[in-house]
């Protein structure tokens, strides 16, 4: 889990003003906009054991770093 | 033969003579890198059978419709068949579908078509709205009744089409613009550029955007070039398809926000670079907000290797009311650039400055102060455009009128002009611009004050370059109610997605904290040049709450 939330942290930079943990909301509140999805699928497809498309991630599957786990586990 | 405006641009668009019939005119590539590609005759004779079902009106004929592809022939067909048409904004798995509902309702309320060319239907007849227009499927000559008894807008006789600027729902404005200001912005501009026939655009740009509208559709098919689009959205998932499209096609010309050329420097990979030839592009036009050197340097730098050329940067300044471009400047990297920025008036950002070049022939840029004078070179104001190609108005904005009066448009932007150059260095008024998205800061803290346990009216949005990204971020501060107040920071940055698309970094600072100016409203400026001081100093005085 620390993996993919020091991905997030990496991918999203400094200043956010709220912390990163398991279950905070990436897509739907923005941390992780359109942007930045095609980077943080890069580097989430570096340490996972699934490679992920964009067409992978919704609101509904990968809104957090727990769902994002889930998707890169084998 | 029909007479309108609409059908004198349609024919200076896709004439049948003094081009070759079996010339490219557009290539579509979609999601799996499919393409599809229309020679002119082709274009032609498609967009000439759909235009002969579209139902007659003389209002305006909004086109709602899922592919760029669609966007483009029932344009045309509107075009062909006198009408007048806006390309509005379709749904995408980037928007969420509640905000998407109250925008296009907004929108259409705004501009109040005849009717709306749709594939969408069931999007549109969802939206809360006490009117609808009529419908009309794509290639479908039958209008579905319209909803309530809302009455189509009257255009000025001689607009031709609409096209949007780029923005949230109460900034995006719709634009008339005539036949003849449409032929005059491209002959200034495309003179100005060198564009010639035997050009190739490629692009990812939104058709539902002028800079899209203009570069992606008009400006090609005018001059009988080649044009091939991307959806922006397959773009932003895969950034490396623009280039692949540049290299397969020999594109050669190219415009850009400032953001995307460090977003693609950025997200290409060393094994996404094998095989591309870049070579080709002579004009990379950087437009749409605020042009930074870092971002070009980096896009410049990783795909030299291509053999992309540096000198293929061009400044370009462009609304959607001046129809579009206003300046050019080739080879921007080398013969723009101010390094001592202005001689007076705040500059955001660093210097060197880069130039958005000198004015097309017959626009003439004025610097303003506040009582509209005059200000001499090197000195920052607003900047006020007189062109022979401004648009005829505002679709159902009747105060946004005294912008565009008297032959001259009052821009709203901040810049100086420096030996002919001109340099654009903000907003004079507190709109932020988010990856070439305006947006107003007061509907960002609007949202933001309604969260449970947070102070109404105690909130500052501003903009903080982002030199990652070479654009503006927005950071939010905002007080809670109390010192004991646990306020849904997450979900208060939920709802601005939500409702804006836009994310933002969310920061509690002590009750008291933002500071007021002498009217008692939250000054953003103040609190913002505060905010970025604290973020240097301890946390203690930084005023940060709770850490």
């Amino acid at each position: 889990m620390q993996d993919v939330i020091d991905v997030v942290r990496d991918v999203v930079g400094p200043g956010l003003g709220v912390d990163i943990g398991p279950d905070t909301p990436l897509l739907s509140t923005g941390i992780v906009d359109s942007l930045a999805v095609a980077e943080l699928i890069e580097r989430l497809n570096r340490v996972g054991a699934r490679q992920l498309g964009v067409e992978d991630l919704g609101v509904d599957n990968a809104d957090t770093p727990a769902q994002l786990l889930d998707l890169i586990s084998p | 033969m029909i007479d309108s405006p609409a059908r004198e641009l349609f024919d200076a668009l896709l004439d049948d003579r003094g081009h070759d019939g079996d010339r490219p005119a557009v290539t579509f590539i979609s999601a799996d890198g499919g393409e599809r590609t229309y020679t002119r005759e082709h274009l032609r004779a498609e967009v000439l059978g759909i235009a002969e079902r579209l139902p007659r009106t003389d209002g305006l004929v909004s086109i709602l419709v899922r592919t760029q592809e669609e966007q483009f022939l029932h344009y045309l067909a509107c075009l062909a068949g006198g009408l007048r048409a806006a390309v509005l904004t379709p749904p995408n798995r980037k928007l969420e579908p509640t905000y998407y509902g109250r925008t296009l309702a907004a929108v259409l309320a705004t501009i109040a078509p005849a009717y709306v060319v749709t594939d969408l239907q069931e999007v549109v007849e969802g939206i809360d709205a006490p009117t609808l227009p009529g419908i009309v499927a794509p290639r479908a000559n039958a209008v579905t009744p319209a909803r309530g008894a809302g009455v189509p807008r009257t255009l000025p006789d001689e607009a031709a089409f609409v096209q949007f600027s780029s923005g949230t729902t109460g900034i995006k404005k719709g634009v008339a613009v005539s036949a003849g200001a449409m032929r005059a912005q491209l002959s200034a501009y495309g003179e100005a550029i060198g564009f010639v026939r035997e050009d190739v655009v490629v692009g990812w740009l939104p058709l539902y955007h002028d800079m899209g509208f203009v570069t992606g559709l008009h400006l090609p098919l005018l001059n009988g070039a080649h044009t091939v689009l991307l959806d922006p959205i397959d773009w932003v998932g895969a950034p490396s398809t623009y280039l692949r499209a540049v290299s397969r096609h020999g594109g050669t010309v190219g415009w850009h926000p400032n953001f995307a050329y460090a977003f693609m420097a950025k997200r290409v990979s060393d094994q996404q670079l094998d095989g591309l030839d870049l070579s080709t592009i002579r004009l990379l036009a950087n437009c749409s907000e605020p042009v930074t050197l870092a971002a070009q340097t980096a896009f410049a730098d990783r795909f030299a290797p291509t053999g992309l050329r540096r000198s293929a940067f061009a400044g370009c300044y462009a609304m959607a009311e001046t129809t579009f471009a206003v300046t050019h400047l080739s080879d921007s990297m080398t013969a723009g650039l101010d390094s001592d920025g202005p001689t007076s008036g705040e500059l955001r950002g660093r210097t060197p400055v880069v130039s958005v070049g000198r004015s097309l022939p017959g626009v003439t840029i004025a610097v303003r102060d506040e009582r509209g004078a005059d200000l001499p070179d090197g000195v920052v104001g607003e900047l006020h455009v007189r062109a022979p190609f401004l648009a005829l108005g505002y679709v159902g904005e009747p105060e946004q009128a005294g912008a565009l009066q008297h032959d001259w448009y009052r821009t709203g932007d901040l810049g100086y002009v420096k030996r002919g150059h001109v340099f654009v260095t903000g907003r004079k008024k507190d709109v932020l611009i988010v990856a070439g998205t305006n947006v107003y800061p007061e509907d960002i803290e609007n949202i933001v004050s309604a969260t449970p346990g947070l102070r109404d009216g105690r909130a500052a949005a501003f903009a903080v370059f982002d030199e990652r990204t070479q654009t503006d971020a927005v950071t939010v501060l905002a007080e809670p109610q109390d010192a004991g107040a646990e306020p849904d920071l997450l979900g208060a940055m939920r709802a601005v997605q939500a409702e804006l698309q836009i994310g933002v970094r969310l920061h509690l600072v002590q009750p008291g904290w933002l500071i007021k100016s002498s009217s008692g409203k939250i000054s953003r400026s103040a609190s913002a040049q505060k905010w970025a001081s604290s973020q240097s100093a301890p946390v203690s005085e930084a005023g940060t709450w709770p850490r």
